[in-house]
């Protein structure tokens, strides 16, 4: 089984030290939310376990490849990408973007035949996006939008998934959406990592949570383990109550 | 299998050509044509139609491909249309190296000189705006400098009109300054050819991840997308051909504009599809353009780059308008 390591990472840039000595396993099945400030290297450190960046002293490994160095067709069939910040440039089609998702296996937009037929029909009904496949994608919402890459990123059945804050920008509606796509295809036996800001659907949709400050993490572990008054204001530096109903944690805070 | 839209363009080439070879200043009924096309006419009208009509026709049709080809290239990789090699000085720039090799050449200079001329000037373009696209990541920034390398050109391709020592390196100079296919022979086509053909394989091997890149370039390279053989492929792709067509017919601007902006409704604006069809569009424009060049009654005839941008250069505005609010 494929599994995705950070041994020792440490990344520099300009000589600003940006991760220091990073050691993190994903691996299929799970769902790992990552929180932390601003600026503590979340994005850098998806970055290096994506191989778009290569540490400047450690290992990134995805499966048994250096992930910055491996085939980039390889690499992509092993771990998909959810981007922050989704630019058209174009205004395609709804099924042409999720054909994309394809791309690794050879399909273009609309050539896509066979299997990769199969797998772009599947990820669009599997995202509730039947309706809305032949419609273009300046017309869409950034809910609906952000559905359409998470059907693009399944398409490719790769096992493993990273999401670069995408909850961003969307209504509430639209952020538990999202995650709980993300949630079912992990149901369904991948592995994802999700950088997130809010600390409740952190808590509803992960089972552990990677706390990074400055570059480290701090601690890992499921969100009820981890998930503290203490732990929040060390972070991020808020007075927090948190709250266990039914099982089910919440989180309150002020400055 | 070959698209509608692909055998319409197709079907449109083919009656263009016809047309441009058909028409002229010399009138020719039906009959005279068809018998010097098929070669059994007068010597005289064989002389027209295969000799004067039909290089020109096919001159026309090439450097239109050319340019299309390389702006929706272009407009794919930098993601925005108003990407082209005219607006982005690399016509300018492959017109400079000819008009160098022309002014400074000399007859001692093998023919072949001239499209490398035209074709390093070309790359050296190319290779500075995507150098500068990775760095500066704005596509705005990106258009200004290439309005900055036009003009630069442009300034240096003047000073050589300044210091033209006679009248003929002069008319010369002009000539790839304004862009025209008149008086051109299939020897200059074939020239120019094997770097176009070149241009086009670099083109075509690119179109693909282009379809990618409209997703941007982080989700790009999640797909798969070789982002720096991407960025080279298009950038030798354009640079070869839009440096070949400049040196069978000088700088024609808004061709690579205005091509793709008409085909890709048409291909459901998926970048790696508007290659092909932009490319056929672009020769058809400059084919029926030529065609208007040479029937329009003015005193000295109408270069063929002087009207691509009476026409080109509004779309370019209209199109940019458009866009406002758009990076």
């Amino acid at each position: 089984m494929t599994v995705i390591t950070l041994e020792n990472v440490s990344l520099d840039i300009n000589g600003a030290g940006i991760l220091d000595n990073i050691d993190l396993t994903l691996r299929a099945g799970e769902l790992v939310a990552l929180v932390g400030p601003n600026g503590a290297g979340k994005s850098s450190l998806m970055k290096c376990a994506l191989g778009a960046i290569a540490p400047t002293t450690g290992r990134a490994r995805i499966g048994d490849d250096d992930a910055a160095t491996m085939d980039v067709t390889k690499r992509a069939r092993l771990a998909g990408y959810l981007p922050q910040i989704r630019p058209t440039a174009w205004p395609v089609i709804v099924e042409d973007i999720v054909a994309l998702g394809r791309y690794a296996y050879g399909a273009t937009t609309t050539l896509a035949r066979n299997e990769n037929d199969t797998a772009v029909a599947a990820a669009i009904s599997a995202c509730g996006l039947d309706n809305l496949r032949q419609r273009r994608a300046d017309t869409l919402s950034g809910g609906e939008l952000a559905r359409v890459h998470c059907a693009r990123a399944f398409a490719a059945n790769a096992p493993f998934l990273f999401a670069d804050e995408v909850t961003n920008s969307l209504d509430p509606a639209g952020q538990l959406d999202v995650l709980q796509l993300i949630r079912d295809h992990v149901d369904n036996g991948a592995g994802a990592l999700a950088i997130l800001h809010d600390i409740n659907l952190a808590a509803t949709f992960a089972d552990r949570i990677v706390w990074m400050k400055k570059g480290r993490i701090h601690a890992e572990g499921p969100p009820r383990d981890t998930i503290t008054a203490s732990r929040l204001n060390d972070i991020f530096a808020v007075r927090a109550q948190v709250h266990h109903a039914n099982g089910a944690i919440s989180v309150t805070y002020r400055k | 299998m070959i698209s509608r839209l692909n055998f319409l363009l197709c079907l449109a080439t083919v009656i263009s050509i016809a047309a441009a070879a058909a028409i002229g200043s010399t009138t020719m009924p039906a009959g005279r044509f068809f018998a010097a096309l098929f070669g059994v006419g007068e010597t005289g009208d064989m002389i027209v139609v295969w000799e004067i009509r039909a290089p020109r026709a096919l001159a026309a049709f090439i450097v239109g491909a050319a340019l299309g080809a390389s702006g929706a290239a272009l407009q794919g990789l930098l993601r925005n249309p108003l990407a082209e090699p005219g607006v982005l000085g690399v016509s300018a720039s492959a017109a400079l190296g000819a008009s160098l090799v022309l002014f400074y050449g000399g007859a001692m200079m093998p023919d072949v000189a001239v499209p490398i001329a035209a074709i390093a000037g070309a790359l050296a373009a190319t290779a500075l705006l995507t150098f500068a696209a990775i760095r500066v990541g704005s596509v705005v920034t990106l258009i200004l400098i290439g309005v900055g390398i036009s003009s630069f050109a442009g300034a240096i391709a003047a000073l050589l009109l300044n210091l033209a020592p006679n009248p003929f390196s002069l008319a010369d100079l002009l000539n790839w300054t304004l862009g025209t296919v008149a008086n051109r022979s299939f020897d200059d086509i074939a020239l120019a050819a094997p770097f176009l053909v070149a241009g086009f394989v670099f083109l075509g091997l690119s179109a693909r991840p282009l379809s990618a890149l409209g997703l941007g370039e982080e989700t790009a390279l999640s797909l798969g997308v070789d982002l720096k053989r991407t960025r080279i492929f298009v950038v030798l792709g354009a640079g070869l051909a839009t440096g070949a067509a400049v040196a069978i017919a000088g700088a024609i601007g808004f061709v690579g504009i205005v091509a793709p902006h008409l085909v890709r409704p048409f291909v459901r604006y998926d970048p790696a599809r508007t290659l092909v069809p932009a490319a056929i569009a672009g020769g058809v424009i400059l084919v029926l353009a030529d065609i208007g060049v040479r029937l329009l009654p003015t005193p000295a005839e109408l270069r063929l780059g002087v009207v691509a941008a009476l026409i080109g250069a509004p779309i370019f505005v209209w199109i940019a308008a458009r866009r406002s609010g758009a990076t």
